[in-house]
């Protein structure tokens, strides 16, 4: 191709044609095979590029989020692997026994309703933040990881100075908020995240529920099971849930 | 046709298949659905890779370079799953990983079982998404090789809004900055047609 073809490629691609001249260079690129291909490659070549310098931090972000989900799961992992090693049969067969005969008690004695802390099994989470907020962002991921969710609070709320469009953290503090019973907060940031359609519309949905749960308030908890929809990663625990609220 | 970006219209007839959450909560960076993967889909993985001449920290670097792959067709390409998750990322975890086993000239490794899926979405889907990758090498492999003009200013026209903004910063004027950026795209792509890559992505 010539440099004019690469030329009219570019002015074809971002509308800069006139209405003849786009029609002859549509005609053109029906009867000629090379001009076709070559086109072709032109857009593939600018789409390429396109992602790779439009999407570059989002991209990078994704990469280290998951750099870090794999190590905690692999952390996770080869602890259970280690405590399993030592756990030999004839213990588990007891340790089973004794468990279906408290079970058996518990049941007789304790009223069915389903508990806030039989659900609420949180992710261990991790971070991505801009800018410098580096360690505030570490000591909230450790606070929030090993359950010091009084300490998270403080640090969620000054990360989101910093990024306040996250939602990402905006469920990480309404998360925090609700183990240290400060419902009407959390509450507040769930049902505003819950306005938008976003990424994490279903998860928003169960940590409500779970709100509700929580202030034994069973008709908005059933209210906000209901919502979730069965495509979403959450169905099965909410219909659980629902079935043990019946 | 190869190069074609029209995949989405080809597969439109398709149905999607419920486990797209899966792809649209990588693209959304949800923590929580990434999570959700690794508790679901990594043991078997794990398992696959450590039974066959790898270990547990291989087995977490591949699922890491599969997910990114996953990651980019899904940007890129739109990628719309037609088959169960599960399938579509341990076929393509499977292939990268007798690749690697392939390259290592220190292992000679039989893997005996079969490296295709008798799925027809499953493996087309899986064909798609590695011509994607080969593609991207290829294509970042010869942005590289292009002279640091070109490069700068292709960098610059894709970060920024317009080309008004890529003149501006650059000290060009707009005329000059659009014509080159044309120039630079073509240059590209004459060294992507020569490159023997391309004719084996084509064929």
């Amino acid at each position: 191709m010539e440099d004019r073809d690469y030329i009219l490629f570019e002015d074809y691609l971002t509308n800069e044609l006139d209405e003849g001249q786009k029609a002859n260079f549509e005609k053109r690129l029906k009867e000629d095979k090379d001009f076709r291909e070559a086109f072709e490659l032109y857009q593939s070549t600018s789409h390429f590029l396109s992602h790779k310098f439009s999407n570059a931090q989002e991209r990078e972000a994704f990469k280290q989020k998951l750099h870090k989900i794999s190590d905690s799961y692999s952390e996770t992992n080869k602890v259970a692997i280690h405590k399993t090693r030592y756990f030999k049969p004839w213990k588990l067969a007891i340790a089973a026994s004794l468990l279906a005969i408290i079970g058996a008690f518990y049941s007789q004695w304790f009223s069915s309703t389903p508990q806030y802390e039989d659900f609420a099994d949180h992710p261990k989470i991790s971070l991505t933040v801009r800018g410098d907020s580096q360690a505030i962002k570490k000591e909230a991921e450790k606070s929030f990881n090993t359950e010091n969710y009084k300490q998270a609070i403080p640090l969620f709320k000054s990360l989101l100075e910093v990024e306040p469009e996250s939602i990402e953290l905006q469920v990480y503090l309404a998360i925090a908020l609700i183990e240290q019973d400060r419902f009407k907060k959390a509450d507040t940031i769930l049902n505003s995240i819950l306005e938008l359609p976003n990424a994490y519309s279903s998860q928003v949905k169960w940590y409500a529920a779970l709100s509700k749960l929580k202030q034994e308030d069973y008709t908005m908890t059933k209210f906000y099971l209901e919502l979730i929809t069965e495509d979403a990663m959450e169905y099965d625990q909410a219909q659980d849930l629902l079935r043990k609220l019946d | 046709m190869i190069f074609s970006l029209d995949k989405l219209n080809e597969m439109s007839d398709s149905k999607l298949h419920e486990d797209q959450k899966y792809i649209d909560g990588l693209v959304q960076n949800n923590s929580f659905i990434i999570q959700s993967i690794y508790e679901k889909f990594a043991p078997k993985v794990i398992s696959y890779v450590c039974k066959n001449s790898g270990d547990q920290d291989q087995a977490q670097d591949l699922i890491q370079e599969v997910l990114v792959v996953i990651y980019d067709q899904a940007k890129s390409k739109n990628l719309q799953l037609t088959c169960p998750f599960d399938a579509y990322f341990f076929l393509l975890c499977k292939r990268k990983w007798l690749n690697i086993l392939k390259k290592s000239s220190l292992k000679q490794v039989t893997i005996n079982e079969e490296i295709v899926s008798n799925n027809e979405p499953v493996q087309e889907m899986v064909l798609d998404t590695e011509h994607t990758e080969t593609q991207q090498h290829l294509f970042d492999d010869m942005f590289q090789k292009l002279g640091k003009v070109c490069k700068t200013l292709l960098t610059k026209s894709f970060q920024l809004n317009s080309m008004e903004d890529v003149a501006k910063a650059l000290d060009l004027t707009y005329g000059y900055a659009r014509k080159k950026k044309s120039l630079c795209i073509g240059k590209l792509t004459r060294m992507i047609q020569e490159s023997p890559a391309y004719q084996n992505l084509k064929t």
